[in-house]
């Protein structure tokens, strides 16, 4: 996520200025989530502890506004740190490589005996529904609300019925790709994911003409 | 296809075939599941096809412009003009 809001980097290593900064990035913030269907935060997000702060504040506004998120490569740095920023809530997909997936499954605390190809559900599980896009050789997608963790008020999703908003699911993925990764190849999937996740936003929201209560 | 016209892409004519025969539309829950299924195999498409051209000489740029010929082959019928799905 690039952020177009101006400031001062020299001015960064100054820590007063991270904690005032906040209330001046929140509202630009907020104008702009309040024109996007979708938000994708982490490629080129960096790891310095502003740039940090800010996607933290970026991904609590867009959790109150109910968007769809994707998590990818320094985000799921954030998530690991403090898995409760994203857990409970649905609409996220979070999209980690091989390495980050170790890293995140052994952070939000999986038991290391796990089955390697039901490790993905159980991350799902203990993120509480978010669902988890574990790239490889075959990508294994998986979702799983039904945990203790899951909550359908944190999902901006109250009054919605629970036995019909449970999932439970696992997809393996195994068209075939190019014989070679490139870097960067990551940042053109969380896009796809967003992309896809918008029209998914218009879907809900009835764009398309046809809502739920239809049938 | 009669409805063909209707929709812009081949993802919302899946999308809306899925709420036809699922009971009661689709939960949001799963709409994340389904979104980065969609997007995984756009992206693993994407990729063979910029290997296919370049070889290993290939870097995501050049992925990029490929990325509207893997949504075709994902999602539509290249021969007919229409959905796939």
């Amino acid at each position: 996520m690039l952020l177009p809001i101006n400031f001062d980097p020299f001015m960064t290593h100054d820590r007063n200025y991270c904690s005032s900064s906040i209330d001046k990035v929140k509202p630009e913030l907020l104008s702009i989530l309040s024109r996007l269907h979708v938000l994708v935060i982490g490629p080129g997000l960096g790891r310095e502890p502003y740039m940090q702060t800010f996607a933290k504040i970026a991904l609590s506004l867009a959790r109150e506004k109910g968007m769809f998120i994707v998590l990818d490569a320094d985000a799921l740095f954030i998530v690991g740190q403090d898995p409760s920023v994203i857990q409970g809530y649905r609409r996220a997909v979070v999209t980690p490589n091989i390495v980050e997936f170790k890293r995140l499954s052994e952070q939000v605390g999986v038991d290391p005996n796990t089955p390697i190809d039901k490790r993905a559900e159980a991350v799902s599980r203990k993120l509480g529904g978010v669902t988890v896009l574990q790239k490889g050789s075959k990508d294994i997608i998986a979702t799983d609300s039904t945990g203790e963790q899951a909550s359908l008020e944190a999902s901006r999703l109250g009054g919605a019925d629970q036995e019909f908003e449970e999932a439970k699911e696992v997809v393996e993925v195994d068209v075939p790709g190019g014989l070679k990764r490139c870097g960067g190849q990551g940042d053109l999937l969380s896009g796809a994911v967003g992309t896809f996740l918008a029209w998914g936003k218009c879907y809900e929201d009835g764009t398309f003409g046809y809502v739920s209560s239809w049938i | 296809m009669a409805l063909s016209g209707t929709f812009p892409h081949g993802f919302e004519f899946a999308l809306f075939l899925y709420h036809l025969y699922s009971d009661g539309g689709i939960p949001v829950s799963r709409i994340p599941l389904l979104a980065a299924v969609a997007g995984s195999m756009v992206t693993r498409t994407t990729s063979s096809i910029a290997f296919q051209k370049y070889g290993r000489s290939v870097v995501t740029q050049d992925m990029l412009s490929e990325i509207g010929k893997a949504f075709i082959n994902t999602f539509e019928d290249k021969s007919s003009g229409q959905h796939a799905l």
